[in-house]
C-alpha cells in the first residue's frame, strides 16, 4: 500500500509490502526491510538491519505519536483510501472546548473570538509552574466563547475559548 | 506493653511512589498498612497495594493529602497505631506531629518539637551556630530595614543571598550582587514570602560561588542514641530543584565524611532528635562545609543510602517510631560501593521541562544486576495534572562510581515508558557527559551547561535515524491498522477486547 506521511514539516511518499512478518517499507523510494517481532495494541518491536528498535505508537487525530529510545516524534499520515485517525472525530465536528490542563496565567491570546483557525494552530498561551504552554485548536473551525485575556489567571479545567462549527 | 506489640497497623499519609516504598516496609515487618488517596488516585498503585484505602476528598492536595483532619478521622476509622508522613505533604508539618500525638498516635518522624526547631531557618541556624556547626557567613536575623540589609551586606563580602526564613527547596531566594539589588529585592522577596509562607521574615548570608550541596543522613532512637549514615551528594540541581544523587559525594574523603558527620550528629543532638533525618551542607571548593538545613523527614533520595549501607531507612523509621534501641553503633555503619539515584519525572525536556501528565500505555522496566526502580506507576495509570509529577527513582549500585554510571546509563535505554514524556533523554546526556563523570560539578552546573543542550546523545543513533525509525514504524502500524479485517464472528460471539487482541496478534505474525 501506498500513502503519505509527514513528520514535522517533511513530507515523505511510504510504500509498505508485507511477507508475513516481513515488511519492506520504500520511503521516497529508498528500500528499508523491516521484520516485526512483536506486535500489540501500541507497542511494536522491529528489526531493522538486525538492530533492535523497541517502539511504542499511540494513535492521534491524522496519525501516530511514536516514541523510539523515549524520543517523541509525531508522524501525520496522510492516506485518502483508509480511513485515517481522527476523521470521525473531525467528521463529527461539534464544539470542542479548550481548557486549561493545570491552574496558570494566561500570558497571550492569539486568536479573536470569531476567528477561523485550522486543526493544530496556536490559541492561547499559558504560563502554568513557571513554563508556558500553547494551547492548539483541536480540530479546524470556528472560535467563540472567548472568556479569557492575557494576565487573567485560570484554574484547571476552566474552559477558555470553544472552537467550533 | 511495648511500643512494637503496640504498633500493628500504619496509616500513610501520602502518595506515589513514597506510599508505595513504605507499604512495602510495613508488610515486611508484618505491619497492617492504610493508603489514603484522593479522587485523581483512585487508581494509584498504593492504593492497590495497601491492605486497606480509604477516600480522603477530592484531587487538589489541599483537599485531600493536605487535609489533616480527613487524614486522622480516617487513622481513627481504621484503628491505626501509627502515621508515616513520607516525604512533602505533611511530613514536615508540626501542628499534624502534634495532633498525631493527640490522638494517641504514634508519629513516624521526629517530635513536633524537633520538627518546629529545624523548621525556621533563622531558629536552626542560631541552634547550629551554638552546636558549633559551621555556618556560611552571614546575619542570623530577621533583617528590619533596607539600609540594614546593604549595611550587613557590605559586610560580608557580595555577593550575597536573602531568603526567607520561611522558604525551602528553592523557593523563595534570591542573589543580589550590589546595593542596588539588595534594595531591589527585599520588599519583593518579602512580599513572595509572605505570599507563599504566610511569613515575611527575610534574612542574608554570604553567596558561595559554584558550591556542592552534600548531606549527612541521621539516624536516632527515642532514647538518645544517633548515628550517621554517610554522605549524599545533591549537587546535580535544575532551578535549586535535586535532579539525581550519588552516595557517596565524590569529593568525600574519611577525615571530611567524619568531621561532617560529627558536626550533624552534634546539631541532632541539640534538637533531641530522633528517627531518619538529613543535614544538609554546602560545601566550597576547598572543602569547607557550611550548615544549609535540617529536614526532619525521610529524604526522596534516602535509596542511595540504602544501597551503600545495606540499611532500609523506612523499616528503620518504623522499627524506632514502635520504640526499639538503635541496634547499631557507629562503627557498624560500613559503605560498599557507589548508588546513584535518578528522579524520572513525567515532562518534556524538550519543551522546558513542562509537565506531560497523560496515561502510561506501556511499560518495560529496567531490572538486572544493580538497578532498583521506586516507582508508583503501572502500564495503564494516568499520570495526572494535580501532584508532583515524579513517577519513578531509578538507583544504580555497582562497585565504583564509574561503573554506577555505567549501569545507570544501561538501564536508562532499557526503560520504556509509552504515552507520556520523560526527561530520560536528559539523564542519558547527563551521565554520558564528562564533567560529570568525573565528578567535577556543583549546584550550577546543570543550569550553566545544560540549559539549552541537544539531547542527541553522542555515539548513539541521531535524531535524524530516530525518525527515520519514527516514520518506519508508524508506516508499519498504518499498514496493520488498515488491513485489519473485520470481525466476522456470529452475533453470539462478539468479539471480546481479548478475543480482538489476540486477533491482532495474529495479523501481527
Amino acid at each position: 500500500m501506498k500513502f503519505q506521511a509527514r513528520i514535522r514539516d517533511h513530507l515523505y511518499t511510504v510504500e509498505v509490502n508485507r511477507d508475513r512478518q516481513r515488511f519492506t517499507v520504500l520511503i521516497d523510494g529508498a528500500p528499508h526491510e523491516l521484520d516485526l517481532v512483536f506486535s500489540d495494541a501500541s507497542h511494536d518491536v522491529v528489526l531493522l538491519n538486525n538492530a533492535c528498535y523497541d517502539v511504542v505508537s499511540v494513535a492521534q487525530p491524522g496519525g501516530y505519536h511514536v516514541n523510539v529510545f523515549n524520543r517523541f516524534f509525531d508522524v501525520e499520515v496522510l492516506d485518502p483510501r483508509t480511513r485515517v485517525h481522527g476523521e470521525v472525530e473531525s467528521a463529527a465536528g461539534g464544539d470542542r472546548p479548550v481548557k486549561a490542563a493545570m491552574p496558570g496565567r494566561i500570558v497571550k491570546v492569539l486568536v479573536a473570538d470569531g476567528q477561523t483557525v485550522a486543526a493544530g494552530a496556536g490559541l492561547v498561551v499559558l504560563e502554568a509552574m513557571k513554563m508556558q504552554n500553547e494551547l492548539r485548536a483541536p480540530r479546524a473551525g470556528r472560535v467563540r466563547q472567548l472568556a479569557v485575556c492575557a494576565g487573567q489567571t485560570v484554574e484547571a479545567g476552566q474552559t477558555l475559548l470553544v472552537v467550533g462549527d | 506493653m511495648t511500643g512494637r506489640a503496640r504498633m500493628k497497623k500504619v496509616l500513610i499519609a501520602n502518595r506515589g511512589e513514597i506510599a508505595v516504598r513504605i507499604i512495602r516496609a510495613c508488610r515486611e515487618m508484618g505491619l497492617r498498612s492504610v493508603a489514603v488517596f484522593s479522587e485523581a488516585d483512585r487508581a494509584a498503585l498504593h492504593v492497590r497495594l495497601a491492605d486497606e484505602a480509604y477516600f480522603i476528598g477530592p484531587s487538589p492536595a489541599a483537599q485531600s493529602y493536605l487535609n489533616q483532619q480527613a487524614i486522622l478521622d480516617v487513622a481513627a476509622r481504621a484503628h491505626a497505631d501509627a502515621v508515616a508522613p513520607g516525604y512533602g505533604f505533611l511530613a514536615e508539618n508540626e501542628a499534624f506531629a502534634q495532633a498525631c500525638a493527640d490522638q494517641g498516635l504514634l508519629f513516624v518522624g521526629p517530635t513536633p518539637r524537633a520538627i518546629r526547631a529545624m523548621g525556621d531557618k533563622i531558629g536552626s541556624r542560631n541552634l547550629a551556630a551554638a552546636a558549633g556547626v559551621p555556618l556560611v557567613p552571614g546575619l542570623r536575623e530577621r533583617l528590619e530595614s533596607a539600609e540594614e540589609a546593604v549595611r550587613r551586606a557590605e559586610e560580608i563580602g557580595f555577593p550575597v543571598m536573602l531568603k526567607a526564613s520561611a522558604g525551602g527547596g528553592g523557593k523563595g531566594l534570591r542573589i543580589a550582587q550590589t546595593p542596588a539589588e539588595v534594595r531591589e529585592l527585599l520588599p519583593l522577596i518579602r512580599s513572595e514570602a509572605l505570599a507563599s509562607f504566610g511569613d515575611d521574615t527575610v534574612y542574608l548570608e554570604k553567596y558561595l560561588r559554584h558550591p556542592r550541596h552534600v548531606e549527612i543522613q541521621v539516624l536516632g532512637d527515642r532514647y538518645g542514641n544517633l548515628i550517621h549514615l554517610g554522605d549524599r551528594e545533591c549537587s546535580l540541581q535544575r532551578r535549586h530543584q535535586k535532579v539525581a544523587e550519588e552516595a557517596p559525594s565524590p569529593i568525600m574523603t574519611p577525615d571530611l565524611r567524619e568531621r561532617m558527620g560529627e558536626a550533624a550528629l552534634r546539631l541532632a543532638r541539640a534538637v533531641g532528635y530522633a528517627n531518619a533525618g538529613t543535614v544538609e551542607f554546602l560545601v566550597d571548593a576547598d572543602r569547607n562545609f557550611y550548615f544549609l538545613e535540617m529536614n526532619t523527614r525521610l529524604q526522596v533520595e534516602h535509596p542511595v543510602t540504602e544501597m551503600v549501607t545495606g540499611l532500609d531507612l523506612v523499616l528503620a523509621q518504623l522499627r524506632i517510631t514502635a520504640g526499639e534501641p538503635l541496634w547499631l553503633r557507629q562503627e557498624d555503619v560500613t559503605l560498599t560501593g557507589h548508588a546513584i539515584e535518578c528522579r524520572i519525572y513525567a515532562e518534556d525536556p524538550d519543551n522546558g521541562f513542562v509537565p506531560c501528565p497523560g496515561r502510561i500505555v506501556s511499560l518495560h522496566e529496567p531490572s538486572g544486576p544493580g538497578i532498583r526502580n521506586d516507582n508508583g506507576m503501572y502500564e495503564g495509570l494516568e499520570i495526572s495534572i494535580f501532584y508532583d509529577p515524579l513517577i519513578s527513582k531509578l538507583v544504580a549500585h555497582a562497585p565504583t562510581r564509574t561503573h554506577a554510571i555505567d549501569r545507570m546509563l544501561r538501564a536508562l535505554k532499557e526503560f520504556k515508558i509509552g504515552g507520556i514524556k520523560t526527561n530520560i533523554p536528559y539523564f542519558m546526556r547527563i551521565f554520558a557527559d564528562a564533567d560529570y563523570r568525573s565528578g567535577a560539578y556543583d549546584t550550577s552546573f546543570l543550569d550553566r551547561t545544560f540549559a539549552d543542550v541537544d539531547l542527541a546523545l553522542p555515539g548513539e543513533e541521531t535524531m535524524e535515524e530516530l525518525e527515520r525509525i519514527a516514520l518506519l514504524a508508524a508506516a508499519v502500524r498504518h499498514h496493520l491498522e488498515s488491513t485489519q479485517t473485520p470481525c466476522a464472528c456470529p452475533e453470539a460471539q462478539r468479539c471480546s477486547p481479548w478475543r480482538l487482541a489476540g486477533r491482532r496478534r495474529l495479523a501481527a505474525w
